[in-house]
């Protein structure tokens, strides 16, 4: 049971009630994975409270740190709040369907680019950070209440590394949003594996000066406080991790949950293309709130904040019931469940990458007229660190070990580690078909390169 | 034309350290004409290319890039990049002066020039170099922002 008490969490509740954070109870926090683990039909809503919970946990650990001396200076209360605060509104941007909304949004974008090489798109962490300071909502007359300004709560969700130690409360290993993900996801997905031993891993979490700067700059540190870990914790800290690691193997990259996200995303895009042209979508309302956000600068606030899950379902439900063509097949999909046809290259030829890239190209060639129209490609690269979607894992994100004597060490860097192999990128890539007849053709493409 | 990522190397003096560094080469050479075709988004390194991620995973498997693992101090891992075929291609003199360039600067200098780029020119922030410290906090301190936007006069591709 989480306990609203002092001002602070009187002005959380008041946050809960505004219609900014109401739109997430519409919002599933694991989008289609709920085809898959029929269980998981939490929400972005339950998400942000717990938290919301954890951060109020991880700042008492600072008071606690301070008090024993560990860290240099005085607690700062102010700041603590700050971090609470966006503890809570860290997911208030999210947009519909979650990874296959940005997913669709970047291939729209990339479309869109006319061939520049440059893909801008607005990330759901800058729709937070806009709707935190947006003066026609209550947020910022409720975050003045307890002293704290919208811009103070948004930079915090907005920086790429932190600012200080308060800050590791919203980005960093030990953050407070992946100690809730961690047990709600597994909890409500009911998957067995990634269990983690959060009391043990909470009594050990430590402050210190952590080396931001680029890894192979070495000598030219950037150092700022965040979270570590004891080394008498240095095992949880391996389970913590690997739990991430079976998360993403067992439920975020499941292959039949990666095939829906493709469906929807086909879904946005088709209504994107159509949008874009300025032309009706079959079956769609001309003032449709996604048919509205896909127009040229059709990407306000105002339309952003009207889309959740149950509109896209509701456009989903009209096109399958009075559209037409490629959207039309792809809505009647979705509502019955009907899977995409796929093909995992890393499981046609396991553990040979040469093979794998053989196979790759050579479906690319063969599908090149047809991808993303009725064919779909799936990559997506883990680590131990989680899903790599950028040049390297955040630096805020490393596990670091504070040893006996107090220097740090790189969790995957003991000679010992267990889960140091973990550290290398581990490639899921899939290929997914609308028709059997191309799946059939594809998998004839399998047998010729084994052949050869 | 989608550039050899050997060639690269080879221009840089035969390796390049860490994955950073060589995506802010190639994004920043490109802004200079080198034409790489491979599309670049913002993540939170700065300008990223997944297309270029995938084409040193391909180089390295048919070993035409050698990737070796090494430890920073406190144990934080970092690739460093050698190229294992050798193949001629000569860059034009602006595109070899620019790799000389870059190559003198660290990598996190590189994520703050490529950035400064990106804002100011892609996302088209006016105030730049706010949003810049705004992001990227302290890794602008002690020179490193000033050092990159030295860089980009030197490249003329600095934003007014």
């Amino acid at each position: 049971m989480i306990v609203f008490e002092d001002d602070l969490d009187q002005a959380v509740w008041k946050l809960l009630n505004t219609p900014e954070i109401q739109r997430l109870r519409r919002i599933k926090q694991l989008g289609v994975s709920e085809f898959i683990f029929p269980s998981a039909t939490h929400t972005r809503f339950a998400h942000s409270i717990g938290v919301f919970h954890n951060a109020r946990q991880l700042v008492r650990l600072f008071r606690r740190e301070f008090d024993r001396g560990n860290i240099d200076g005085a607690y700062d209360p102010h700041r603590a709040k700050i971090s609470v605060l966006a503890a809570l509104l860290h997911d208030v941007g999210h947009g519909p369907f979650s990874h296959a909304f940005e997913e669709a949004r970047k291939s729209i974008a990339g479309a869109r680019s006319g061939g520049s090489g440059k893909i801008n798109i607005r990330k759901h962490e800058s729709f937070s950070a806009e709707i935190i300071k947006n003066r026609e909502s209550e947020i910022p007359s409720i975050l003045s209440e307890v002293n704290v300004s919208t811009e103070e709560v948004a930079e915090l969700i907005e920086k790429d590394i932190p600012s200080d130690m308060y800050h590791a409360v919203v980005s960093s290993s030990f953050d407070a949003d992946r100690l809730d993900y961690l047990q709600r996801d597994r909890y409500m997905t009911g998957v067995g594996a990634g269990a983690i031993d959060l009391p043990w891993l909470l009594d050990n979490v430590r402050v210190a000066q952590i080396d931001f700067a680029d890894p192979g700059d070495d000598g030219s540190p950037a150092y700022n406080y965040s979270f570590c870990l004891s080394h008498k914790a240095r095992e949880a800290g391996e389970d913590f991790l690997l739990a991430r690691y079976r998360l993403f193997t067992n439920v975020y990259f499941h292959k039949a949950t990666r095939g829906f996200e493709q469906l929807v995303a086909a879904f946005f895009r088709n209504v994107a293309v159509g949008a874009e042209a300025g032309q009706p979508i079959a079956g769609l309302d001309a003032d449709d709130s996604l048919h509205r956000f896909f127009q040229n600068d059709g990407e306000s606030l105002k339309n952003y904040l009207a889309l959740d899950d149950a509109v896209v379902w509701n456009s989903i439900h009209a096109v399958a019931r009075s559209g037409a063509g490629t959207a039309q097949a792809i809505a009647r999909m979705l509502l019955a469940r009907k899977r995409l046809y796929c093909l995992d290259i890393q499981n046609c030829f396991p553990d040979d990458p040469e093979m794998q890239r053989r196979l790759k190209h050579a479906l690319d060639n063969q599908f090149k007229g047809t991808l993303n129209g009725t064919v779909f490609r799936d990559t997506a690269k883990l680590s131990i660190y989680g899903e790599i979607g950028g040049d390297d894992s955040r630096a805020q994100k490393r596990l670091m070990v504070q040893l006996a004597n107090g220097r740090l060490k790189e969790i995957t860097g003991f000679s010992n580690s267990v889960i140091a192999q973990s550290n290398t990128e581990r490639l899921f890539e899939r290929y997914y078909f609308v028709s059997e007849s191309d799946y059939k053709s594809a998998k004839e493409t399998v047998e010729k390169i084994e052949q050869h | 034309m989608t550039v050899s990522v050997p060639s690269l190397i080879s221009a840089a003096g035969g390796e390049i350290v860490g994955k950073v560094r060589l995506q802010k080469l190639v994004y920043l050479l490109d802004q200079l004409g080198l034409q790489s075709d491979f599309s670049f988004s913002y993540y939170h390194y700065g300008p990223y290319s997944d297309q270029l991620a995938e084409a040193v995973e391909e180089d390295i498997i048919f070993r035409r890039v050698n990737a070796e693992t090494r430890r920073r101090s406190d144990g934080v891992p970092f690739f460093i990049f050698t190229a294992l075929t050798h193949d001629s291609v000569g860059f034009p003199p602006k595109i070899a002066a620019a790799i000389e360039a870059i190559q003198l600067r660290t990598a996190t200098v590189l994520e703050l020039a490529a950035t400064i780029h990106w804002l100011a020119f892609v996302e088209k922030v006016d105030n730049w170099r706010q949003e810049l410290i705004r992001r990227k906090g302290v890794k602008t301190e002690q020179g490193r922002a000033e050092d990159a936007l030295q860089l980009l006069r030197e490249l003329e591709l600095a934003p007014t």
